[in-house]
C-alpha cells in the first residue's frame, strides 16, 4: 500500500504482512491442507490484527499475536469441518510442487523423498499437535511463544518436542 | 544411561529435555554453563546431545526445502490492499467503547504475578487465558464488532456448543458426582450421584453420604432436609436436581421473572487454569417469600473446555437466606450400552434395596409396584401416568408437566426404572409439544383455576345464599361467589381424580390368576384402591355439603343414577365425569338459562348419590 505515512497504523500492518504472511501461511497451509483456504486465513489474521490495533488493542509480539490467531482459526475451521485435512509429511513435497513457482526437478523431489524416508514415518506417527509443535519452531518461535500459541504449558511444549525427537532419532538409525 | 540423572566422576548427568533445551536454545546462562562443562566430560551426554542435535538437524532440513519449494498462494495474496482498507473504513465507523479493553487489563493484573508478565507484558492475555479466551476474542471479533467484552451471554454460548458437541457424540449417559454444602450446616455436606439418559429422558439420583454429622443429626443438617429445601426451590423454576451444576439451571433461573443483574469475573481454579464466574443477582427481591426462591446464582465454568465445575446459589425463605455450595467431585459420560438399561450400574446404589422388586417377580407384581410407586408421589391421580402389564413387560407411559415432576416421578419408581422388564416412555409437557405428542389432554387440570362468572349475576340462589346464610356483604359477593365455585369444582375435579386412578388401578391389576402374584402385592393392591375410593368418596363428601344448602331440589333425590357398564371402578368413573361436566356448565360464564338448572335437577344429586356408594364399596372391598 503506498502513500501510508510511516508509523501509521495501515503502514504497520503492510508492513508485518510482508514480513510474516509466508511464515503464518506456512504454519496454516499444512493444517488447512488447502492453499486457497490458507491464503484467505492468512489475510484474515492481519486483517484481525488492524481491528485489534485499531480498536486500541495492544500488541507488542505482533508475530506471536498473528500465530495465535491463525492457531484459534485453524481451530475453527476444523470445528466446523471445513477443513480438508492436515497435510501429513509423507506428501508435503507433493504438495508443496503443486503449488511451487517452477516445476521441481523430478529427480531431485525423488532424491529428498528417499533421504528422508526414515523421518517422514517417525512424523507421522506423532500427533497432529506434536507436528504442530515442531512446524512452530521451525518458524523460530521459542518454547514460551509455541506454548502461548497453543495455549498449553512450556512443559508440555518441551515434552512434545522431546518426543518427537526421540521418535525421528529412532527411526534416522534404524 | 544419559537421561538417567546420576553424580559420576564427570558431574551431574543431563536428561534428554535438558539437552534438547539447551540444542534450541531455551536454558539460560547460568543453566548453560555447568552442561557445557559436563558435555566436555562425558561421553554419554556427548551421544545423546549429537543425537538430539542430528534429529533436529534433519528435521529442520526437511521442513526447510519443504519451505522452500512452497511458493507464494494461488493468488498471490491478492485483493488484501482492499481488504485492509475496507476494514479501515469500517473502523472508523465504529470506534469502540474504552470499556471494552477493561476484561483483558483484569486479566493482565490477575496473570502479572507470572514469569511471563516480565517477557510479554502486553501479550500475557493472549499467553495464559488460554484456547477459551483466543477463542472468545475470535468469536468477538467474528459475531460483535460492537461489544469487545466477553459477556456472560457469549460464555453460555460457548458452554452450550461444548455441550453440544459432546453430546452428539456416541448415546451415553452423564454421570456426576456433586457436592451440596448449605452454608448453615457446613460440617454435613451432602453427596449425590446423578445418572442422566438425556437421550431418552430418564435421569436418577441417589445420596450417598451425607457426611459426618457431629452431634445430632437433625435440622438443616440431615440429607433428606437439604435435598427436599433445595428441589423446593429448584422446582419453583422447573429445574430439576440433574441441572445441578450446568448453564441450564443458570439460564432459566436468569430468564424467570425480576430483574437480575449479571456480571463475569475471572479467577483460577485450584486444579490450575483459569475460570469464568457468571453471577447473577436478583435485584430488588423480596427477601423473605412465603415460597423459597433462588436469588444469587454463579457458575464456575472452566475455561478450557467450557465445563461447569461449580455452582452457587443463595435461597430465600421465610426462615431467611440459605446458601448452598455446589461442586463437581465427578464427571464421566458412560456408554449407554455399560449401563445395563440405565441404572443397571453395578455400583449405583438402590437407595430402597428392602421394597425393590426382585427381577424374578411376575409382570403383576411388576405392575402393582409400579402403581405403588407411582402412587407414593401422587402420579396416578395427578399425572396422566399409564401402567400397562401385558406381553411380558410393563409399561409406563405418560406425559407429565414439568422436567421436574418427570424427575420425582422416576426418582419414585427408583430401581424399578432400571428393570429390564419395564419400559418406561415419560415425556413432560415440552417434550411432547417438541415432538408433536398430543399435549396434555387431561380435562381436569382445574385445581386453582378461578372461574369467572358473567356481569348478570350468573347464579341468583348462590348470591342469595351467600348474603341471606353467610352474611357476606354486598361488595365481597363477587369474590365470595368465586371462591365457592372454585371450591365446588376443585372437589369434583378431585373425586374425578381419584376415580381415574382407582380405574387404573382395577384396569393393571392381574384379574385372574391370583397365584401369579405374591400376597404383598395383593396388600399393595388392596391399599391403593382403599386409598383412592375413600379419597373419591371423601371429595364426593364435600362437595355434596357445600352445594346441598344452595341448590339441593324440595323433594329428595330417589331412584338410581345410570352409571354405565363396567366394573364398579368405570362406573364411578363415569358417573364423576358427569357431574363434573353438569358442574361446569352450570358455572361456566356462558352457560345457558337451562344449564343453570343442572345443579337443581335431582339427577344431579343422584348422581352424587350413586358416587358416594361405588365409592364406599370399593373402599371396604378387596379387589
Amino acid at each position: 500500500m503506498k502513500g501510508n505515512p510511516p508509523g501509521s497504523l495501515p503502514a504497520r500492518i503492510v508492513d508485518l504482512f510482508g514480513e510474516l504472511r509466508m511464515p503464518l501461511f506456512r504454519y496454516l497451509v499444512v493444517g488447512l491442507g488447502s492453499a486457497e483456504e490458507a491464503e484467505d486465513v492468512t489475510q484474515e489474521c492481519f486483517l484481525r490484527l488492524c481491528r485489534y490495533l485499531q480498536q486500541g488493542g495492544e500488541v507488542s509480539n505482533e508475530r506471536l499475536w498473528l500465530f495465535h490467531v491463525a492457531h484459534n482459526l485453524l481451530l475453527d475451521h476444523k470445528k466446523s469441518g471445513r477443513v480438508q485435512r492436515e497435510v501429513m509429511p509423507p506428501d508435503w513435497e507433493v504438495f508443496a510442487s503443486t503449488h511451487a513457482d517452477k516445476t521441481p526437478d523430478q529427480e531431485q523431489l525423488l532424491l529428498a523423498r528417499e533421504k528422508y524416508e526414515g523421518l517422514r514415518a517417525a512424523l507421522s506417527e506423532l500427533t497432529e499437535q506434536q507436528r504442530e509443535v515442531l512446524r512452530l519452531r521451525e518458524e523460530g518461535l521459542g518454547y514460551r511463544e509455541i506454548a502461548e500459541v497453543l495455549s498449553m504449558n512450556v512443559p508440555v511444549v518441551a515434552a512434545h518436542i522431546r518426543r518427537a525427537l526421540a521418535k525421528m532419532k529412532v527411526k534416522l538409525h534404524g | 544411561m544419559a537421561n538417567e540423572i546420576n553424580s559420576t566422576a564427570q558431574g551431574t548427568h543431563f536428561d534428554e529435555a535438558q539437552l534438547m533445551m539447551y540444542v534450541d536454545g531455551e536454558l539460560s546462562a547460568a543453566e548453560m554453563e555447568p552442561l557445557k562443562a559436563h558435555l566436555l566430560a562425558c561421553a554419554d551426554c556427548r551421544q545423546s546431545y549429537t543425537d538430539i542435535e542430528e534429529a533436529n538437524r534433519a528435521y529442520r532440513e526437511f521442513q526447510g526445502q519443504w519451505s522452500a519449494t512452497l511458493a507464494a498462494p494461488p493468488h498471490q495474496w491478492a485483493g488484501f490492499e482492499q481488504k485492509l482498507n475496507q476494514t479501515l473504513a469500517e473502523g472508523e465507523v465504529l470506534p469502540l467503547p474504552i470499556a471494552a479493553r477493561r476484561p483483558w487489563g483484569v486479566l493482565r493484573e490477575f496473570l502479572g504475578a507470572t514469569i511471563l508478565s516480565r517477557t510479554l507484558p502486553r501479550a500475557l492475555p493472549w499467553a495464559l487465558s488460554g484456547v477459551a479466551a483466543a477463542l472468545a476474542l475470535v468469536f468477538l471479533f467474528l459475531h460483535s464488532p460492537n461489544q469487545q467484552t466477553l459477556t456472560v451471554a457469549q460464555v453460555l454460548t460457548h458452554v452450550e456448543q461444548a455441550n453440544a458437541s459432546r453430546d452428539a457424540a456416541v448415546a451415553q449417559v452423564v454421570y456426576q458426582k456433586i457436592r451440596i454444602t448449605d452454608s448453615a450446616a457446613p460440617q454435613s455436606p451432602v453427596t449425590v450421584e446423578l445418572w442422566s439418559d438425556r437421550q431418552h429422558g430418564r435421569f436418577r439420583e441417589a445420596a450417598v453420604n451425607s457426611a459426618t454429622v457431629h452431634g445430632t443429626s437433625s435440622g438443616a443438617g440431615s440429607t433428606p432436609a437439604l435435598l427436599s429445601d433445595l428441589n423446593l426451590a429448584l422446582e419453583a423454576y422447573h429445574l430439576q436436581s440433574s441441572e445441578l451444576v450446568s448453564v441450564n439451571a443458570f439460564k432459566r433461573w436468569e430468564q424467570s421473572p425480576g430483574r437480575k443483574d449479571e456480571s463475569l469475573s475471572e479467577e483460577p481454579l485450584s486444579e490450575g487454569g483459569e475460570a469464568y464466574r457468571l453471577s447473577a443477582k436478583a435485584v430488588d427481591a423480596d427477601s423473605a417469600p412465603a415460597t423459597p426462591l433462588i436469588r444469587t446464582m454463579e457458575v464456575l465454568v472452566r475455561a478450557s473446555d467450557w465445563h461447569v465445575v461449580a455452582e452457587r446459589m443463595s435461597v430465600a425463605n421465610q426462615s431467611g437466606v440459605h446458601s448452598y455450595e455446589i461442586a463437581e467431585l465427578e464427571y464421566r459420560l458412560i456408554p449407554l450400552e455399560h449401563l445395563a438399561l440405565f441404572g443397571g450400574q453395578p455400583d449405583a446404589p438402590v437407595s430402597d434395596a428392602n421394597e425393590a422388586t426382585a427381577i424374578g417377580s411376575s409382570i403383576g407384581d411388576l405392575t402393582v409396584d409400579a402403581l405403588y410407586r407411582l402412587d407414593r408421589v401422587d402420579a396416578l391421580a395427578q399425572d396422566q401416568i399409564i401402567v400397562t402389564g401385558k406381553g411380558g413387560e410393563v409399561q409406563i407411559g405418560g406425559t407429565v408437566r414439568s422436567e421436574s415432576r418427570k424427575a420425582e416421578i422416576l426418582a419414585a419408581l427408583g430401581s424399578l426404572a432400571s428393570n429390564p422388564a419395564v419400559k418406561l416412555n415419560l415425556l413432560s409437557a415440552a417434550d411432547a409439544g417438541a415432538v408433536g405428542a398430543a399435549p396434555l389432554t387431561h380435562p381436569l387440570q382445574v385445581q386453582s383455576v378461578a372461574v369467572r362468572l358473567n356481569e348478570a349475576g350468573a347464579l341468583p340462589e348462590l348470591r342469595a345464599y351467600l348474603a341471606g346464610h353467610q352474611h357476606v356483604p354486598e361488595r365481597d359477593l363477587d369474590q365470595a361467589e368465586d371462591r365457592f365455585v372454585t371450591d365446588a369444582i376443585g372437589h369434583s375435579a378431585e373425586a374425578q381424580l381419584h376415580a381415574q386412578a382407582l380405574k387404573q388401578i382395577v384396569d393393571a391389576a392381574p384379574q385372574t390368576d391370583a397365584d401369579a402374584v405374591s400376597a404383598t402385592t395383593r396388600e399393595k393392591l388392596h391399599a391403593l384402591v382403599v386409598r383412592h375410593a375413600q379419597a373419591s368418596r371423601q371429595e364426593i363428601h364435600l362437595l355434596n355439603q357445600q352445594l346441598a344448602p344452595v341448590f339441593s331440589p324440595a323433594t329428595t333425590a330417589s331412584g338410581v343414577a345410570e352409571s354405565g357398564s363396567g366394573t364398579e371402578a368405570d362406573q364411578l368413573l363415569s358417573l364423576t365425569t358427569d357431574s363434573d361436566r353438569i358442574l361446569w356448565q352450570v358455572f361456566s360464564s356462558n352457560a345457558s338459562s337451562a344449564d343453570r338448572r343442572g345443579l337443581t335437577d335431582a339427577r344431579f344429586w343422584m348422581m352424587l348419590k350413586e358416587e358416594d356408594h361405588l365409592a364406599a364399596h370399593l373402599a371396604e372391598n378387596r379387589p
